[in-house]
């Protein structure tokens, strides 16, 4: 399965000889948190709540007490993959393709070890999934939201991106007539996930409502 | 202990989603194998098992004369035709005779339903269309006669279409075996632990489906496109039957059967080392 590489052997060698790199690896991935923290997020995060665990701000008792960023252990399984998915959408979004690459492979992960699969955790896997290159998902995501509902926006919305990714023409105009049908009686039906994508519905049916004219 | 995740895809129709309920639903216990659904329709998911991009997904058995290098049959899970099948249909009455050299539309090259119908007339024009279209551009007029799968079979005579020939009844007429469409497949690279411990599952899953089937029903139904819950409960009976939790001796033979003739036939291109999973 593309979504998922299987584990590489580690290197052998001895623990003093690994040290100093495990270090310095640490102290990238603390820093790499750091920015990273900064510049995404579902909802805009106060600044002072931009640092992550792990990159604590100097304390010398003169200025105000640090506030501690998110505690990702204490987050659900679901409020991980959410908050990587946001991260991954930002980056490519930015058209920091490599970094939204590098992180795409861990969201797919993250959404694959959900207890459960729903629409919504679908369509991210499936955006991720594109992030990724890996089409193939993101097609069975479109596919499988709407074998279970065929008139779900964010299956509709889905499906045109990744029959264009595909350069299928035929089918992105006939799933954007599907949406543009579809999308008075589902944003009427007011589910949870159409709020969280609001932004994207949005587009997504304006978009269509100007090809299928 | 490591959760492994494995994919388990099947298309949406209601005899696959009856069998797979109990797993989709997490009514059983799975200990440290997660289990991720996908559903697509069935020449989509023989295309991606082509590509090996699945580790356990449902199949045409025509589908997997040409992956048997990489995947093994699961004793579960088969769709079998008791004396029916795939139904071609038209908008007129037809003889054999007449079917020869028609446009027909089919619903995936790789699909039993295509094999079957190659083996019962040769020389025809086939349309790949998908198996929900199908009903649609016979009516339309768009070609002259369509091969039906999954709900279509008992709905095309609601729409004034007629039966030209049941594949499953004509099959059994010619081998005395029910005609095997789809199966489940492993990928062989998962080990065979793994491997055991997966088919264990899907028992286990189709077991509790039969045992609490009004409750798989219910979910079935998300999956029959329109038809009410009678003719559903219809449909899951015809192919969840006493193949579905092993092949058995006539099973296994009318797999290898259907393979063979295809061969001879020309419609696959290969000699084909049909494996079973073992439990």
């Amino acid at each position: 399965m593309p979504a998922e590489q299987p584990t590489q052997p580690a290197e052998h060698g001895g623990f003093n000889a690994a040290l100093p790199w495990a270090v310095a690896g640490i102290a990238l991935l603390a820093l790499i948190a750091l920015v990273a923290g900064q510049h995404f997020g579902r909802q805009p995060a106060p600044a002072p709540q931009a640092q992550e665990a792990g990159a604590a701000p100097p304390d010398d008792g003169s200025g105000p007490a640090p506030v501690r960023g998110p505690d990702i252990s204490s987050m659900s399984p679901r409020e991980r993959a959410d908050r990587l998915y946001d991260r991954i959408m930002r980056l490519d979004s930015e058209g920091k393709k490599d970094s939204a690459a590098f992180f795409a492979q861990m969201g797919i992960s993250a959404y694959l070890m959900l207890p459960q699969q729903d629409a919504d955790s679908r369509y991210d896997m499936g955006r991720i999934a594109e992030v990724a290159g890996a089409a193939p998902v993101a097609q069975a995501q479109a596919d499988t939201i709407l074998a279970q509902d065929s008139t779900h926006l964010l299956g509709l919305i889905l499906a045109i991106s990744t029959a264009r990714d595909a350069g299928d023409s035929a089918t992105a105009q006939r799933m954007q007539h599907r949406l543009v049908a579809a999308q008075a009686a589902e944003l009427a039906r007011n589910r949870p996930e159409y709020q969280r994508h609001q932004t994207e519905i949005a587009a997504a049916i304006d978009q269509a409502r100007k090809s299928v004219r | 202990m490591p959760v492994r995740t494995i994919h388990v895809a099947h298309s949406p129709d209601s005899d696959d989603a009856f069998m797979f309920y109990a797993l989709a639903a997490g009514k059983i216990d799975t200990g440290d194998v997660r289990y991720v659904h996908e559903l697509q329709d069935i020449e989509t998911l023989n295309q991606r098992a082509l590509r090996a991009e699945l580790e356990v997904t449902a199949v045409s058995i025509h589908a997997y004369a040409h992956i048997a290098d990489r995947y093994a049959l699961l004793p579960h899970g088969a769709s079998m035709g008791d004396r029916y099948g795939p139904r071609l249909v038209a908008r007129t009455p037809l003889t054999r005779e007449q079917v020869r050299g028609l446009r027909i539309a089919i619903p995936g090259p790789l699909t039993s339903a295509y094999l079957a119908l190659r083996l019962y007339e040769k020389d025809f024009e086939p349309v790949f269309t998908r198996f929900d279209e199908i009903e649609d551009a016979v009516v339309d007029g768009k070609v002259d006669a369509g091969l039906l799968i999954h709900e279509g079979q008992l709905t095309f005579g609601d729409r004034g279409l007629h039966l030209i020939v049941d594949l499953g009844e004509w099959w059994y007429g010619e081998t005395g075996l029910p005609l095997p469409l789809g199966g489940n497949v492993v990928r062989k690279d998962l080990g065979p632990a793994l491997t055991q411990r997966i088919s264990h599952d899907l028992r286990a899953s189709i077991a509790y489906g039969l045992q609490h089937r009004a409750g798989a029903l219910d979910h079935a139904m998300r999956y029959a496109r329109g038809l009410d819950r009678q003719r559903a409960d219809t449909f899951v009976g015809m192919y969840v039957n006493d193949w579905t939790l092993d092949y058995g001796e006539a099973g296994r033979r009318a797999v290898r059967e259907l393979l063979a003739r295809g061969v001879q036939a020309g419609v696959i291109d290969r000699e084909v080392a049909v494996e079973f999973v073992d439990e």
